[in-house]
């Protein structure tokens, strides 16, 4: 049966990688609508107007790609002839609908309009992000920046200096090594007021990576790394540090600290937990059941996830439901009934749905697997 | 044999729950899944509508901006 999982897994990659992308030139009319013909020369098109009987060059338009939370984030551009950023559009995403709904109508393009080549494009600097959504609106200013840059460069003619981006270290990051670190040392059997400092953790990583940022790790983040989409990792340090760490301790350590010692969604569960009784369980026939189809789901969040290369749609969890107050009608009803089940079950969402569990136990039994292998092939030599 | 009776109702309420929490989380899976199959990703767009003047006499400040948002979240689906 995992032979045949990965077997379905290759093949949705394979299908995913050969899908169609998205279409270019039938949306330059929504950006620059006042030009007659669009010409291409190499990956830039020039954009002509009718002007006293004579095509005249009024513009330029490309393409431009950049990281974002589910994907590569795909603009189309125009630039005037003095370098300056007169049309944008996002015309390929992979992030998650309801949050780059709030991105689209927040009117956060309009803020590119105007902007030159030599622009820095930084949050804080002369960019405001979508609060809630700074990574999608940070990837479309960057997908903009990089066309403008590009056509200055090549078309106009003017001197380009590549800057390195900053890298970005905050609360998030910081707060994430330190859970780690004391989780590292704090799930030893032997450690002294264990209880205690696994609630400091949780409450932690609740407050801080939970309602204050809303970074908790989703099955999002292994489609997109299944799918090869990688973020920047100066601009995306956490994503590294999130996924990165997991997997390093699961094969490492054999011990998952995330999900028992600081998953703010977990944190959230067990908090209810103290305030009900949750003693009780399934009977003992359907626990195994339970269990299969929790694996069923989190399967089929990564094949079409895969298949589709819309890792963010397919991520069926609920915590952007709670701690970014944004979702569909079905995860506010599902959020309801985990809480509501959180006072007579022992963190239901985590025991039977959760995604992350079976990924995490897959890559754990890969390594056991890998490392029998190695022992045998010693024991031969 | 009511004491009895009692965990093993409260037990099958519990797995109700999970079913219909595995059932709600296909179909939050579903729903996003035919959110890309039926197009509905937002491609919004912004633009000068007065590009042209803005080219012959670059005035960035004082260009009308005209924002465009599709938005696939109104009517129907």
């Amino acid at each position: 049966m995992a032979a045949a999982a990965f077997i379905l897994l290759a093949a949705a990659w394979l299908f995913g990688y050969y899908r169609s992308s998205a279409d270019i030139e039938s949306n330059f009319e929504k950006v620059l609508p006042q030009a007659d013909q669009f010409v291409r020369s190499g990956s830039i098109w020039q954009a002509y107007q009718q002007q006293e009987g004579e095509e005249r060059l009024i513009a330029y338009l490309g393409t431009g790609t950049a990281p974002s939370y589910g994907g590569p984030l795909q603009v189309i551009a125009a630039v005037d002839l003095e370098g300056k950023i007169i049309g944008s559009m996002v015309v390929d995403h992979r992030d998650t609908p309801s949050f780059f709904h709030n991105v689209a109508v927040s009117g956060f393009l309009s803020q590119l309009l105007g902007k030159s080549y030599q622009d820095p494009f930084q949050e804080l600097r002369d960019v405001d992000a979508v609060t809630g959504a700074t990574i999608t609106s940070m990837a479309i200013a960057r997908a903009t920046q990089d066309v403008a840059v590009r056509i200055a460069g090549s078309e106009l003619s003017k001197t380009i200096q590549t800057k390195k981006e900053p890298i970005q270290f905050g609360i998030p990051e910081g707060t994430l090594i330190l859970l780690y670190l004391v989780g590292y040392i704090a799930h030893r059997p032997k450690f002294p007021r264990k209880k205690l400092v696994r609630w400091a953790t949780m409450i932690t990583s609740l407050i801080v990576l939970g309602f204050w940022f809303n970074r908790p790790l989703t099955v999002a983040h292994f489609t997109s790394l299944l799918a090869g989409y990688l973020p920047s990792w100066r601009e995306n340090l956490y994503w590294f540090l999130l996924v990165g760490g997991i997997l390093f301790v699961v094969t490492v350590d054999n011990k998952n600290p995330y999900c028992s010692w600081f998953c703010p969604f977990g944190a959230f569960q067990e908090c209810l937990s103290v305030v009900g009784n949750t003693r009780w369980q399934p009977p003992r026939t359907w626990r195994f059941r339970l269990k299969w189809a929790a694996r069923f789901l989190s399967f089929a969040a990564l094949f079409f996830g895969l298949a589709l290369r819309q890792p963010a749609a397919t991520s069926y969890e609920i915590f952007g439901t709670l701690f970014g107050l944004t979702g569909s009608i079905y995860q506010w009803i599902l959020l309801v009934i985990v809480i509501l089940a959180s006072l007579v079950i022992y963190r239901p969402w985590c025991t039977y749905l959760c995604p992350l569990d079976p990924i995490v136990a897959v890559v754990a039994a890969s390594k056991r697997w890998m490392k029998e292998l190695w022992q045998k092939k010693n024991v031969r030599e | 044999m009511a004491e009895k009776k009692r965990p093993r109702i409260i037990s099958k309420i519990v797995l109700g729950i999970a079913l219909i929490g595995i059932l709600l989380s296909f179909v939050v899976l579903v729903d996003g899944i035919l959110s890309i199959s039926e197009q509905k990703i937002e491609q919004p767009y912004v633009r000068a509508t007065s590009a042209e003047e803005s080219i012959l006499t670059p005035q960035p400040t004082s260009t009308q901006l005209d924002i465009e948002v599709p938005d696939p979240y109104s009517g129907g689906s």
